[in-house]
């Protein structure tokens, strides 16, 4: 669906931010795009939505150059930025501007997330609260159906409950077509959600893989104080250690986003061995 | 609700929704620069027909200040036009919205150019027509010359818009902020240049000048150069444009 080839990338007089990225999302799942603090998620959200341009290399959807902002392209995408402006109208007259250029737009999903993320929709939308845009924009989004979803730190600003109702409703959709990419360095709140983990760090990505695939080749396991001698990774817990250990078969598994995506930051060759075998 | 069918190629559907999407989100702005304009109009004709010099001037007043406006207050909501592009959160919006540049550059142009004079000179004539004066927008009875001299102020007026607006429409997409008065000062700062220029070149081929001065002014001359310059420049700017705004990335 999405290919990203060779990308080269990096901001007037800066360091290059990616060097031959290359990275490719596929239909009917969700990924999560977690990274440091200036890792470049949101430069990667702009190139792959068109709004940025890589020096080298190439983003293309369905074979086409994402960069020339084709509308066929562009219907199918919808992104909410970490950091946006709304118009300042109603959110229904908002809707009825912007949901035109959907083809599949389903209104009852928008009134439905609406109603459930506690959202006027007749109130301007302008003058609400920063968390309340971002559960209007977060609807919309939903209710456009679009191939290629693009979240970037969706759950900030929100607070806990609607974090949650936000969690319950990504996941009673059925999508199979839809590509859902979340960006976040808020881990914690989107475990749940995801079935992809993509790590990056200083522009490389430095893990990429289905939690399938994590299930296979890792264990995550609580353990006594002391350090079994196979931890991949380990970090204290209340009463012991919380390790990344290679795949134990029968071993209770308590998998921790967070956990991995340390593990990944501190010891990325170790973690990805697992992956090919065990070799280096 | 009614979606629009994503077609290739330029759709007509797609076109009008982001020409609503404009109006909605720029009508406040408009209506009450309208609303000024007209007041403003207003007020001449009240200061200028309490004055000695008879009615057939507040008309003549009220007309050329309407006309003023129509080309200042033209370039100043052309420049917000695309002001979303701008701001890092509000770019996206436009960046992303389903239509294809040259769909986005035309709605903005129908609305700052097209829909705009038309509904200001529509005004202006019904204005000239309440006032009994109307020298620039209808056949007058007035004498051969002031006909004339009308005609051509209104053509001029309409020209220099063109192509003004065209360099304000630029603006809006290549600025990220204060559109109008980044706009104004670049203008200001290419006419100094040019006149530094001129006078710098009129200086080093002295003996030409006296050739060159004839060329530029003889009558036939001279509105050919004003009405082919200022189609030019309005042609070359749009082209920018278009440019520009295909190859806009986020703030």
């Amino acid at each position: 669906m999405i290919e990203l080839n060779n990308i080269s990338f990096s901001f007037k007089k800066g360091e290059p931010l990616f060097n031959n990225l290359n990275w490719s999302l596929q239909p009917g799942k969700t990924y999560g795009l977690l990274g440091l603090n200036g890792a470049g998620k949101t430069s990667l959200f702009n190139i792959i939505s068109g709004m940025l341009f890589p020096k080298d290399g190439e983003c293309t959807f369905d074979r086409n150059v994402v960069r020339k902002r084709h509308p066929q392209f562009l219907s199918e995408l919808f992104i909410v930025p970490e950091q946006f402006e709304l118009p300042p109208m109603s959110g229904d007259q908002y809707t009825q501007l912007h949901a035109p250029f959907y083809p599949r737009f389903d209104e009852q999903l928008m009134e439905r997330a609406l109603s459930e993320l506690q959202v006027d929709s007749k109130k301007k939308i302008s003058e609400l609260s920063f968390g309340q845009q971002k559960k209007f924009l977060l609807s919309f989004a939903l209710a456009t159906r679009t191939k290629l979803l693009l979240l970037d730190e969706p759950t900030n600003g929100m607070d806990i409950p609607s974090k949650s109702q936000f969690r319950k409703l990504q996941a009673s959709l059925d999508q199979p077509d839809r590509c859902t990419v979340i960006s976040t360095h808020q881990v914690r709140d989107l475990g749940s959600m995801i079935d992809h983990v993509t790590i990056l760090k200083d522009g490389r990505i430095l893990f990429n893989h289905s939690l399938d695939e994590i299930f296979e080749h890792l264990s995550f396991i609580k353990t006594e104080a002391e350090q079994p001698g196979n931890v991949i990774y380990a970090e204290e817990i209340l009463g012991g250690l919380h390790t990344i250990q290679p795949f134990k078969d029968g071993a209770r598994n308590e998998f921790d986003l967070e956990l991995l995506f340390n593990g990944v930051i501190q010891q990325p060759e170790k973690i990805n061995q697992q992956f090919n075998g065990g070799e280096k | 609700m009614k979606t629009i069918n994503q077609v290739d190629g330029f759709s007509k559907e797609r076109f009008l929704q982001v020409v609503k999407r404009f109006w909605v989100l720029n009508q406040k702005k408009w209506l009450i620069g309208f609303a000024g304009g007209v007041g403003i109009l207003i007020l001449i004709y009240l200061l200028n027909s309490t004055q000695p010099t008879g009615y057939g001037n507040s008309g003549y007043a009220v007309l050329g200040v309407g006309l003023t406006l129509y080309k200042f207050g033209g370039y100043f909501l052309t420049s917000g036009i695309f002001n979303e592009l701008g701001k890092k959160s509000s770019a996206s919006q436009m960046l992303t919205l389903p239509a294809s540049t040259l769909e986005k550059f035309l709605a903005g142009w129908f609305l700052t150019y097209f829909l705009y004079t038309i509904v200001v000179m529509g005004l202006l004539y019904l204005i000239g027509l309440f006032l009994e004066v109307n020298p620039i927008l209808t056949t007058p009875p007035f004498s051969e010359s002031t006909v004339d001299a009308s005609d051509f102020y209104f053509l001029d007026t309409l020209l220099t818009y063109t192509a003004l607006h065209s360099v304000f429409f630029l603006g809006s997409i290549y600025f990220d902020g204060n559109h109008f008065l980044k706009t104004l000062l670049a203008i200001v700062l290419f006419f100094i240049g040019l006149g530094i220029i001129s006078v710098i070149f009129t200086i080093l081929i002295a003996n030409d000048f006296n050739f060159s001065y004839q060329f530029v002014h003889s009558p036939e001359n001279m509105l050919f150069s004003v009405v082919f310059g200022k189609i030019a420049v309005a042609a070359l700017f749009l082209f920018l444009s278009y440019r520009q705004l295909q190859n806009r990335q986020i703030a």
